[in-house]
């Protein structure tokens, strides 16, 4: 299988302050590939490293094939950008912006930005102002300006930030539809149920890779199972198991406690609930948000 | 057990330039109780919040036993609201003046809320330059400064990760067993499922109306339920909200 990115201990800083140390991972052509990871993880500067707006401190990496330091002009011809906040021409109408994008890209087929535009349902708006549109159109202009040179890698930088449930879900189809055609896709998502809708996942966190893998095999990571625990009266229930374990929460009335697998602190659980009226204890798989914030907190725990 | 609402709107109606933003809403929402209003850009949410806090009139319909009134509601709207350019303390000193806080009392609720909020060592900072996630807990303990015993919050965690989402949601937690009844606007059906009320709004109707359980029974999810309700609404002629 080509690979569509590659990066060998791939690390930036900006004067003393490092924001991606030692980062190696690979992405699959065709594949759907998201980045995940606190503020400040690095995520944006790394995603900005492939692109070639930064130039690495240290380390190497290839996009498409493409050296990274010394072939970004070659890279930004084959990748479609997408940053955050979408970098469209507010005060444009849609097809000024496609037109724009088309441009600098040196793209002289307007049948095929005519057909981009209309794939993703922009016909009625073309000549509707930018700013004016709604974020979940304005989303889709945004994907429409970074495929009108038909990239091969499209790296969309949190594309669903403020974005309704609707919109986010449409986004995901034309992501998915890209990668079925071959468009590799690199995401950056805050939005768990989105993130396990990649087919891999790199987790970032203090500037360092924590795990990589699939959404299924990063939750496995973890090592989590959620006791749900529901019992009466639920506030007293609540409060007596977060004082034992300061992670719990509260879901409806019921309360949710990572444990380190099924079963586990069971008897303690009980023991702190006596006199009150435990109607159930159930074991579930952790979501990717459990996960997620269990995964960096390993990574977080001071090492050596 | 006779129920104590602390919400109540009843067939609210309410138009901008012809557009119905509600068109006959009605909620009710027990005291004490986490609600959760979930559905997409223009389904209503900001306009619903809106109208219950008093900031909107409706066209038609009420909001029971009337408006709340300022010192009853904490409105945390969406986005960042704080002044910038001023610290946190100044931020707190201004909307404890708005809600006419003596000194005193405003000095043991700032250190308090500080506290509750890990903005203590923040507190000289200037509120533009804080995080994501720091400038909405700014926000929230700012809309709780006159302990309301309402509190409505319009989508106070998008855009932040979810170790910002983590610690706000641990913050509304303490909110919510303190006993204050919490209105939620959200776009995250993940993040309702935390409540205990969940309101579906589609295009300014009430889709559906329940706990998590009745809305999601098991084997399914609260988004497939969703859109289960948003197809039969769609292929329905006539009045297709269900309400409780």
């Amino acid at each position: 299988m080509s690979l569509a990115v590659t990066t060998r201990r791939l690390s930036k800083s900006f004067g003393d302050q490092v924001a991606v140390s030692d980062v190696s991972l690979e992405v699959n052509a065709g594949e759907v590939y998201g980045l995940i990871g606190p503020n400040g993880a690095g995520k944006t500067t790394f995603i900005r490293m492939l692109c070639g707006l930064f130039t690495p401190s240290s380390g190497e990496g290839t996009v498409l094939g493409f050296d990274i330091a010394s072939e970004r002009a070659l890279i930004r011809e084959r990748v479609g950008y997408m940053s955050q906040g979408f970098g469209l021409y507010g005060d444009l109408s849609v097809d000024e912006n496609l037109r724009f994008y088309a441009d600098i890209y040196g793209v002289r087929d307007p049948a095929y930005v005519a057909a981009v535009r209309a794939r993703l349902g922009l016909e009625d708006v073309g000549r509707q102002v930018v700013a004016d549109l709604a974020t979940g159109l304005r989303q889709r202009c945004a994907l429409a300006a970074v495929l009108v040179h038909r990239p091969q890698l499209v790296v969309l930088d949190e594309p669903t930030s403020g974005v309704d449930p609707v919109a986010r879900d449409t986004m995901w189809q034309f992501v998915r539809d890209l990668a079925n055609e071959g468009v590799t896709a690199l995401v950056t998502t805050h939005v768990m149920p989105e993130a396990q809708r990649c087919d891999r996942l790199a987790l970032l966190a203090n500037s360092r890779l924590v795990a990589a893998g699939t959404p299924d095999e990063l939750i496995v990571r973890s090592g989590l199972t959620i006791a749900a625990v529901d019992a009466a009266p639920w506030s007293e229930a609540f409060a007596r198991l977060q004082a034992r374990w300061p992670v719990a929460a509260l879901y409806g009335t019921k309360v949710h406690i990572p444990v380190a697998g099924r079963g586990a602190e069971e008897a303690s659980i009980r023991e702190n609930l006596a006199g009150l009226t435990v109607k159930s204890i159930t074991w579930q798989p952790p979501t990717m948000e459990d996960a997620f914030i269990a995964l960096v907190d390993m990574a977080s725990v001071p090492q050596g | 057990m006779a129920v104590t609402f602390e919400i109540q709107a009843r067939d609210l109606v309410k138009s901008f330039a012809g557009v119905a933003a509600l068109d006959s809403v009605s909620v009710a929402v027990a005291k004490g109780e986490l609600c959760g209003v979930v559905g997409a850009d223009g389904a209503g949410k900001t306009t619903l919040l809106r109208c219950i806090a008093g900031l909107y009139r409706p066209d038609r319909g009420a909001v029971l036993p009337g408006r709340p009134g300022r010192d009853r509601v904490g409105f945390c709207p969406q986005g960042f609201h704080m002044y910038a350019d001023l610290t946190v303390d100044e931020n707190i000193d201004f909307f404890g003046s708005v809600y006419g806080l003596d000194r005193a009392t405003l000095a043991d609720r700032r250190g308090e809320l500080l506290a509750f909020a890990g903005l203590g060592e923040h507190r000289a900072r200037l509120a533009g330059n804080l995080s994501g996630g720091m400038q909405q807990k700014l926000t929230l303990i700012c809309s709780v400064l006159h302990r309301p015993p309402i509190l409505l919050l319009d989508e106070p965690t998008t855009g932040v990760d979810p170790l910002s989402r983590r610690e706000f949601w641990q913050l509304v937690e303490v909110l919510h067993t303190s006993g204050s009844t919490i209105m939620m606007a959200s776009a995250y059906f993940d993040e309702v499922e935390r409540c205990q009320h969940v309101v579906f709004l589609h295009e300014g109707r009430v889709l559906a109306d329940g706990s998590v359980d009745e809305l999601a029974p098991s084997g399914s999810t609260l988004e497939a339920t969703f859109r289960e309700r948003m197809a039969e609404g769609n292929a329905a002629t006539g009045p297709s909200a269900v309400s409780r």
